[in-house]
Formats: C-alpha cells, structure tokens, sequence
C-alpha cells in the first residue's frame, strides 16, 4: 500500500490545523466591520480611506519605486484591478471586504488592508 | 557491493536531477495557474525526495537550494527569491528529519506532505517578516489545504519514480 497509517494520520492533522486556524481568524481577528482601507507600501503607511465616506467607484493609482498598481474601492471593500508586477498574485486575490483582510502584492511590497472597528478604538485612547 | 557516493557517474547524476528539478519548477510555474496566493504543487519536490533517498541529506539540501535559486531566478524573479529560499530550506530539513526518525512508518506520501507543509509556513513566515504584519497568517489555511493536497500528490509520484529507479540499486549508495 502506498499510504501508511501514519501518513493518513500527517495529511489528516494538516488539514485540521487549516480549519482551526480558519475558525481561530475567523472568531478573533475578522470579527470586526469593515471600516477604512489602509495602504502600505515598503512597510509604511500610503494612504487611508474611510469606506463610509467612499460614494461610488474610487481609483486610486499606487506609484512606489517598484512600479504601479491600480486599485478600486468601493463601498463594500477594495480590489486591484491593474498590476505591474509579473504574477498578478493581486489582481487575482479579488475583493476583500472584512477587517484584517488584505491583498499583497509582493514584487512591488504593496498591502492593501482593510480595518475595523476595533483598530479605530486603540487609536482614539492614545489619541 | 558498496559503491563511492561521489565518484564522477553519481556527481553527474546530481546535477542532471538538478537540471530536471530547475526544468519541472519553470515548467509547472508557466503551465499551473495557482487558486491560491503563494501555493503551488511542487513538482520539483519528487527530485528533492529521490535526492534525499539516492544520496542522502546533505547533499539532498544542497541540490534543492541550487534548485531553488536557479529555477526562481528563471520564472519567479529575484523578489520570489527570500520565499522560495526559506520554504525550500525548511522543507527539506523537515522531510531529511522526518525520514531520520519516521521512515518507514511514515511512507513517502507523509514526508512530501510534511516537505510542503513546512515550504507553506516558512513562505509565510518570511513574508510577515518583510511586511512585517502578523495578518499574512490569514493565507495559512489556504496554504495549509493546498500543501495537504499537492503533498499526497507530489508524494505519490515521488513513490512511483522511486520504486523504479531505487529498484535496481545502480545508483543507490
């Protein structure tokens, strides 16, 4: 037989750690509103936009040293739409919509995040 | 009959499976369109495992790192290079220990689905290092259930390959 007990055991265990850690980001970190779309290039902060006060369709070019990306924001959350990097990892992460979800396009170090609630309440006590 | 690890037929035997490994990365990286940021099914990872079968662990690490540089270097770019260099690293190290202390009750089915678990994690590992932000652990799941499957898959065809190869014990140490 190909596959011993054991391995059953190993790919069994991998993917039960998958859904644990799964339900774990999904109880503790997702569990906020949607609030502000943050964007970071090479680790520091590009622009913030609040989503409650997005109307439409908003495009925002990203320009950094390592090239272009364009992303759309909506109401509802952002995507990247266009890319200069190669592997378009980015544009075909789609739509993210929840807080601490992000789309990472790793060529150019661009993160697009979006943030919830409960960032806002940190930054209001050490405000 | 015991026959030299590294006389001039094994040295080249290593560096055509270098060779095949660099041609089966650049090949599944343009053919395999991945459903996941990052994940991907390591093809390339049935030459790390007949490597670590044929000539043992040390010289199995070097030719997956000589692997993975050149065959980044040739379809991923120079900034896929510190992922694909970690997870490669700790990949192996991890099957190379596995086998150590497991083989044979974990099959080669189990090492390559440790080999790809370990690649995943180190892979996010190094990228909440350069982005630093710990939300780049929201991809390990995805990751986690791609290495699952591509692990079962480039094992079994580690399994098939080996038995062929290992059979007639030409090669074999």
């Amino acid at each position: 037989m190909m596959i011993t007990a054991l391995d059953k055991v190993i790919i069994v265990s991998v993917v039960l750690l998958a859904l644990l850690v799964y339900i774990l980001f999904g109880a503790f970190v997702f569990v906020e509103s949607a609030e502000t779309v943050e964007i970071f290039v090479d680790g520091n902060e590009y622009a913030v936009y609040n989503l409650a006060e997005i109307s439409g369709t908003k495009i925002i070019e990203i320009e950094s040293a390592n090239g272009k990306n364009t992303l759309e924001i909506t109401k509802r959350g952002a995507k990247m739409t266009e890319a200069s990097c190669p592997d378009k990892i980015d544009v075909k992460s789609g739509e993210i919509t929840k807080s601490g979800q992000m789309i990472v396009c790793s060529p150019n170090r661009v993160i697009v995040k979006i943030a919830g609630k409960k960032d806002k309440r940190v930054d209001k006590v050490t405000y | 009959m015991k026959k030299k690890k590294y006389s001039a037929k094994n040295i080249c035997i290593m560096a055509v499976l270098t060779a095949v490994g660099i041609v089966l990365q650049y090949v599944e990286n343009r053919i395999l369109i991945s459903p996941v940021p990052g994940g991907k099914l390591g093809l390339a990872n049935i030459v790390t495992i007949l490597n670590i079968f044929l000539f043992g662990g040390k010289n199995a690490m070097a030719i997956s790192l000589l692997r993975a540089f050149l065959g980044t270097l040739l379809s991923g770019g120079v900034t896929a290079l510190p992922y694909s260099m970690a997870g490669t690293f700790f990949s192996v190290l991890s099957m190379i220990l596995a086998k150590t202390h497991f083989y044979p009750k974990v099959s080669v089915v189990g090492l390559s689905v440790i080999g790809a678990t370990l690649y995943n994690f180190a892979q996010i590992l190094v990228a909440s290092l350069i982005f630093y932000t710990p939300y780049m652990f929201s991809y390990l799941p995805q990751l986690l259930i791609v290495a699952a499957v591509s692990g079962t898959v480039t094992g079994m065809g580690a399994k098939v390959l080996g038995d062929r190869i290992l059979k007639d014990g030409d090669i074999y140490e």
